[in-house]
């Protein structure tokens, strides 16, 4: 039987960003393809909060794509990132998520190695007892960590393998800096941290965060208790080159008289339920711009979230075409009083791989990978809803900011 | 109490509780805590270094309604279930009112195509008190091993 060409053989569907190609998903060629010019390409990568390293010395693991990043603080206390691959013979230089180093050493064979990944020492380097060792002409400075261009802006830390990826304000835009600004505005405590494994590919995940069309519909929990509904006031905004989106609520400005939502007209609402203890949803309000609900994306694979003061990144790894790990990491400031504390804590309920408005995100995404099992051809799917516009919106009621993720993934992947 | 009738009591209560979720009958799950409690699954890192959210938090018997109502109402996840293996049970203090044991857990899921896998191993940190006769938990921290969850946590641990 002949192969069915891929989408990198035949091209994107000539419809545009409104038509995904399945290919996408499941292609071991894309995902190879995704690892050399997206993750090692001009892209920004998320790699940790600053407050996870507080001291020198302090390190934390990581990836970019499937690549394992090692970020720590240097002597100086500036940040850097190395992949965590041992210069001699490959071996994993760091294996505990965590801890503190004055050197990284590598178990195979001692090479070590300073905290800006420079090679500082070589097991029986000259030998012993005048026999074997490295030759004297070997040069340490050309055999370092592989280093990870770093940035940070408001606690967060990012890196980029390319030397042509634009300063993270500019890949950004003042915009989506802005809302940054917003969030990452002081000191940060972690309250939590946890993984997701999610038995899909990664860009169905990443079109489910940017998708404020299924908010309110899948997630029964928000339209039926009132969290996020259509009605409320709201914006879905893309930044210049579309890559990096927003999509935010307002809930104080609900009014669902005659629309969808009014009399359970919408299948999914049910909004005759009551909690027993609506503590669950005790609140304050957070910021002054009036904005309960704000999900971001900054392209390709991280998402920070404030589900009203449930505040949290979302860090997707790509583990394979149809495997995923949503890493999260919830957070609070460190001038929280305790009763912010506890109200983020109980607000955490919602979120994460049991929350009552997400834990259906890794059923349906899963949902998809299977659906598209044996399909004939070319089958696309539909991203049409708001026609094909890729621009911010004034309302919620549509896909281009899943359309945004595309533009930006056919920027880079050449499709 | 001597501790042989404390350590039956404590066996008893935690098979009763395996079998309420393991039979899905969820309605019945809040009955095991008292009106004021503590109900938690939290990652054994997490729980190690203090920090405050895990995947479950209910400071309540009425949160614990609420987990079910959501489950009932409006959680969608295809059909799934829950076996329980729980022992190993240390009782670490005890009194006439109350104790604190620490048992191992162990849950295997079984989804409806028939794939099933060890989904959450780890331990209960209960607090159990005798007061009103039957044995209720005051707080039940399920801590569990992998920080991982696969898929969805849906039912309680």
């Amino acid at each position: 039987m002949d192969r069915k060409p891929s989408a990198i053989e035949t091209g994107w569907p000539e419809e545009g960003l409104t038509r995904v190609p399945y290919d996408v998903f499941d292609s071991g060629e894309i995902f190879e393809r995704e690892q050399e010019r997206l993750f090692r390409g001009p892209t920004w990568n998320y790699l940790g909060l600053e407050c996870e390293i507080p001291r020198p010395g302090d390190y934390k693991l990581n990836f970019i794509g499937t690549t394992p990043i090692i970020v720590c603080r240097n002597g100086e206390g500036e940040v850097r990132a190395f992949v965590n691959r041992c210069a001699h013979r490959g071996s994993l230089l760091c294996f505990r998520n965590r801890g503190n180093e004055k050197l990284f050493t590598c178990v195979y064979h001692n090479w070590s190695f300073d905290l800006d990944g420079n090679l500082k020492g070589i097991a029986f380097r000259r030998g012993v007892n005048g026999q074997g060792g490295m030759p004297e002409d070997f040069d340490e400075e050309k055999h370092g960590l592989e280093a990870v261009r770093v940035t940070t802006r408001g606690g967060l830390v990012f890196g980029t393998f390319s030397d042509d990826t634009p300063d993270l304000e500019e890949y950004l835009g003042p915009q989506m800096t802005g809302f940054i600004d917003r969030m990452f505005n002081r000191p940060l405590r972690v309250m939590g941290h946890y993984s997701h494994r999610l038995r899909n590919n990664w860009k169905l995940v990443m079109e489910n965060v940017r998708d404020p069309y299924h908010a309110s519909i899948l997630h029964l929990f928000f339209g039926s208790f009132g969290l996020s509904r259509h009605t409320m006031e709201g914006a879905a905004l893309l930044d210049d080159s579309a890559w990096h989106h927003i999509v935010y609520t307002k809930r104080a400005t609900d009014d669902i008289s005659g629309s969808e939502y009014e009399d359970g007209k919408l299948k999914s609402m049910k909004s005759n339920l009551s909690l027993a203890d609506p503590t669950l949803l005790d609140e304050w309000q957070e910021f002054d711009d009036g904005i309960t609900n704000m999900v971001q994306t900054v392209f390709p694979t991280v998402t920070f979230q404030q589900i009203t003061n449930c505040l949290g990144v979302r860090h997707l790894v790509p583990k394979g075409p149809d495997e995923a790990e949503m890493i999260w990491t919830l957070f609070g400031y460190e001038d929280d009083e305790d009763w912010q504390r506890e109200i983020r804590r109980t607000q955490a309920n919602l979120v994460g791989p049991a929350g009552l408005i997400s834990l259906e995100d890794g059923a349906v995404t899963n949902f998809v990978q299977r659906a598209i099992r044996g399909r004939e051809g070319h089958e696309a799917s539909v991203v049409e809803f708001g026609g094909d516009a890729v621009e911010s919106s004034e309302n919620r009621v549509t896909e281009a900011t899943v359309r945004g993720f595309w533009k930006g993934y056919r920027d880079v992947m050449g499709l | 109490m001597d501790t042989v009738d404390i350590r039956h009591r404590v066996e008893q209560l935690q098979i009763d509780y395996a079998y309420c979720i393991d039979s899905g009958h969820f309605e019945d799950w809040p009955e095991f805590f008292t009106d004021e409690c503590v109900y938690q699954i939290i990652s054994r890192d997490s729980y190690e270094q203090g920090h405050e959210s895990g995947f479950y938090y209910c400071r309540s018997k009425n949160m614990l309604r609420d987990r079910v109502l959501a489950l009932r109402e409006t959680t969608i996840y295809e059909p799934q279930r829950y076996r329980h293996i729980i022992g190993g049970t240390r009782i670490l203090e005890s009194g006439e009112r109350r104790c604190r044991a620490e048992s191992n857990l162990i849950v295997v899921r079984t989804l409806q195509a028939g794939e099933m896998g060890i989904f959450a191993a780890g331990a209960y940190l209960d607090t159990i008190t005798f007061e009103s006769g039957t044995p209720k938990f005051i707080e039940k921290v399920v801590v569990t091993d992998s920080s991982q969850i696969d898929m969805l946590l849906a039912g309680p641990l």
